[in-house]
């Protein structure tokens, strides 16, 4: 279940290894400039700069079907709104719908951009655990604490939060279970009708969650923590010439593309 | 005498809205060096105590508040006494902050702003001491109960301290967990850190050089641990644990036979016993008449007849009958067996003890039996009646399930409210659900005209715990399956929760009790069903199907049969509660 909500896929990869702010950069990059070109030449670079960095990250390709498998909708969405509506000459029509080469074309491409797009995402949260990944946003975001943004304290609440999701779930879990045990009813009725029958999982769920909450901060206090005062950190974030390398990479694809 | 490093005169605290003090004039040193136990029952002020010594709360008033020379009655001394006193709480799940265990026990030093090399040399270090080198690397929710709480203690640790403060840290473990947190915590005592330890449990006061006893939010009590336990009527009202050994000597004395001090372990009674007990002129622990009491006191502990629960008549129990189930979980595609070809009858009216270590299938067998898992194969049958028959439906709504912490599921705004909630479920009329819940409130020790109104959260975690069960009886099961009914209760709602389970079994339900604790396990069940990774290792009659596995197997034999054992008597005749004990030795 937790993978599912954060993607990463533990490994030791070239990107696995990479500095998260390097992967960040270059993949924000890459999405920019993938959107900036419309010729299927530079989107045929783009694919294959995509295939190459996942093939680098060593995780199973099936785990680039399960990044794509939650927006399929949307690709599938995009493909036939263009296919049905896109301006052209039509060579088959259908009561109001008219089917044009240019349509089927511009739907192909869009559809691509987008599987290509996820893919070069999915390569950055598949290689980058939740916690380097906000780490690397801190950093980014660090101008912004001028204007008294709390970034440190954002960075904390994430890891957190990421931290309590699984001890939350399976307590949701046991909770539901002990319910219906005592003959409560989740999944047939109207709407008003679950969420009503809910009632008896949110409230013990919440009530828990605030006392988590609560001996949480007490905890973290007896360990010195303290709001608003800079932390270091056992694992801070290094960039090492190998990041330098994975910049250049990126930004001669852009160029590639930008040509072809 | 090392000079002190806590020293609190006339100290006062009361929590915002409370209409008394949970520290009224608290009085109390602690040596450099020392190990302190603080004992008191629930209320007594122990867990504020913790907190305020470890600069977590502010004192509304004293005369005096320092902590390694910090002046806890300013802020700044408290923000300076958190960096020389570290406090172990009790759930060590909400002690955890980071990803990874590794991050976790540096997070204090993070927080301090030490030089990352610094950090990294350091945490290493905390997690060679704490034996978690090979975990550094896993998630925290991944962790045993035990390895999380000496991961806890770790990153409490990591911060050089020279006060430990540990409140109730045993409470929420299993028995694996607690035997590896408090030979942790000898060791640290060995290695010269001052350390006071808040505990409910006997046993872990013998590790204290000194125990003070806290009622109400002032000193009961300060001196040696022997001293305490030889007067019964303290530990009595301050709701303390007493090891079964303890207890059998106690039962003993009351009989007429003292020992010549009170034995806290197995070894001790045997060596005790054989010494032949207490001579005329031995300077005694007990004094004869508080023996008496003693002995008196034990009655009214043994489960008062309930004043007829008479709406509902007793049921018969319901056999169940499983015959080669297999089960696996899948875990990110991989099937990880959890059952394999469990084959096993309980008669109606049995109670069966379900043992075996953590992760041999214990829960997920509970769970396949009141069908709410669906076994992968095999047959599970209910009266003699297969589950996936229609005419099987209502039987199955007739086992009635406990699960692990039970109280999490209390959602009501009244006790009796909740109670109702599964017969209201069942579509029972009004009045027999009124009865039904009258009837359960009555069993599990919560009268309703008492504890009817009262919200479920305004409960001791003890009364909870016994308010969810009431839950479950309330629609009148005829099986009930227990998981680890005791983990995290105090000593004496221990042995409440274990009165009204006796009562059960007493009236002819059938019981299926999973559990760690094995003498909880010997008192109230007269067969058991070992696991071990998923199969069946032992099932039957106690002895039959446990001496084969003493010692080597996953399950140390009962503390009274070892006792039987040791005393060179018949371990099939071993008694089952310490009263039984003492009526056979004295």
């Amino acid at each position: 279940m937790k993978a599912a909500l954060t993607q990463y896929y533990p490994g030791d990869s070239p990107l696995h290894r990479a500095d998260p702010r390097a992967k960040f950069v270059a993949v924000t990059a890459l999405a920019v400039a993938l959107f900036t070109r419309d010729s299927f030449a530079a989107l045929a670079v783009y694919a294959a700069a995509g295939a190459l960095a996942f093939a680098l990250s060593r995780v199973p390709p099936r785990w680039a079907w399960r990044a794509l498998k939650p927006v399929l909708w949307l690709i599938g969405l995009t493909f036939f709104a263009q296919v049905l509506f896109a301006p052209g000459e039509p060579f088959f029509t259908v009561g109001p719908f008219e089917l044009s080469w240019e349509g089927l074309r511009l739907a192909g491409f869009l559809s691509v951009r987008l599987v290509v797009l996820i893919i070069i995402g999915s390569v950055l949260t598949l290689t980058t655990p939740p916690v380097a990944l906000t780490d690397a946003l801190v950093w980014l975001g660090r101008p912004l604490r001028r204007l008294r943004v709390p970034s440190d304290e954002l960075a904390l609440m994430v890891t957190i939060a990421l931290r309590f999701i699984p001890t939350l779930l399976v307590e949701l879990d046991t909770i539901m279970r002990a319910q219906r045990a005592r003959g409560a009813d989740f999944s047939t009725g109207g709407p008003l009708r679950r969420a009503r029958a809910l009632v008896p999982v949110m409230v013990p769920l919440f009530v828990v969650s605030f006392r988590r909450a609560d001996e949480l901060a007490l905890a973290m206090e007896a360990r010195c923590y303290t709001p608003g005062v800079a932390r270091t950190r056992l694992h801070p974030l290094h960039a090492r010439p190998a990041d330098a390398v994975l910049l250049v990479l990126t930004a001669a694809v852009i160029v590639v593309a930008s040509v072809v | 005498m090392n000079a002190d490093v806590v020293t609190l005169e006339k100290l006062h605290f009361r929590y915002p809205g409370a209409d008394r003090d949970a520290l009224a004039g608290l009085e109390l040193t602690v040596a450099e060096g020392e190990t302190l136990a603080v004992v008191g029952p629930n209320g007594s002020g122990k867990s504020t105590l913790a907190c305020l010594l470890g600069g977590l709360a502010r004192p509304s008033a004293g005369r005096l508040a320092t902590a390694c020379g910090c002046d806890l009655l300013t802020a700044a001394g408290r923000q300076a006494a958190r960096r020389e006193v570290g406090v172990l709480f009790q759930d060590p799940e909400n002690q955890l902050v980071a990803e990874h265990v590794e991050e976790d026990v540096a997070f204090g030093l993070e927080n301090l702003g030490w030089a990352p090399p610094a950090i990294r040399e350091r945490t290493d270090e905390m997690l060679a001491s704490f034996g978690l080198e090979d975990l550094r690397r896993r998630e925290p929710h991944l962790l045993s109960g035990g390895q999380k709480q000496r991961t806890a203690l770790a990153g409490v640790l990591a911060i050089p301290r020279r006060v430990l403060v540990l409140d109730e840290p045993t409470a929420m473990l299993d028995a694996d967990g607690r035997d590896e947190l408090l030979d942790a915590v000898r060791q640290l005592r060995a290695g010269g850190l001052t350390v006071v330890i808040v505990t409910q449990e006997m046993d872990e006061v013998g590790i204290a050089d000194r125990v003070v006893a806290l009622e109400r939010g002032s000193v009961q009590f300060d001196g040696a641990c022997e001293e305490l336990f030889a007067r019964r009527d303290l530990v009595r009202r301050l709701r303390l644990g007493l090891p079964l050994a303890g207890e059998v000597a106690l039962a003993l004395a009351a009989r007429g036979r003292p020992l010549r001090r009170l034995p806290l372990t197995l070894e001790d009674l045997v060596v005790e016993y054989e010494a032949g007990g207490a001579e005329e002129g031995d300077q005694l622990w007990l004094t004869v008449g508080e023996a008496h009491d003693a002995g008196e006191a034990r009655v009214p502990e043994e489960p008062p007849a309930p004043p007829s629960p008479s709406p509902s008549p007793a049921q018969p129990g319901m056999s169940l009958r499983c015959e080669d189930l297999s089960f696996a979980y899948d875990e990110g595609g991989r099937p990880v067996q959890a059952l394999q070809d469990v084959s096993f009858t309980v008669e109606a009216g049995a109670s069966v003890a379900l043992l075996g270590p953590s992760g041999s299938g214990k829960s997920t067998l509970l769970q396949v039996l009141r069908g709410l898992l669906e076994p992968a194969q095999g047959r599970v049958e209910l009266d003699g009646v297969e589950r996936r028959e229609s005419r099987a439906a209502p039987l199955q709504r007739e086992v009635g399930v406990v699960f692990q912490t039970p109280e999490l599921q209390l959602f009501a705004a009244s006790g009796a409210q909740d109670v109702a909630f599964g017969p209201r479920r069942l579509g029972w009329p009004d009045d027999v659900v009124e009865a039904a819940v009258e009837a359960a409130m009555e069993l599990v020790g919560l009268p309703l005209a008492e504890f009817g109104e009262r919200h479920p959260y305004s409960l001791s975690g003890g009364e909870q715990r016994r308010l969810a069960l009431a839950g479950v009886l309330a629609m009148r099961p005829r099986a009930l399956l227990l998981d680890e009914p005791f983990v995290s209760l105090d000593p004496a709602s221990r042995r409440d929760l274990a009165a009204v389970l006796a009562r059960l079994v007493e009236r002819g339900t059938t019981v299926v009790l999973a559990t760690h604790d094995v003498d909880a396990a010997w008192s109230l069940c007269c067969e058991v069903l070992v696991l071990d990774g998923g199969r069946v290792v032992a099932a039957g009659r106690w002895g039959a199907a446990t001496d084969a596995l003493a010692g080597a197997g996953p399950l140390s034999p009962p503390f009274f049969v070892e006792l039987w054992r040791r005393l060179g008597r018949d371990a099939a005749e071993a008694p089952r509660t310490a009263a039984q004990a003492a009526e056979a030795l004295a």
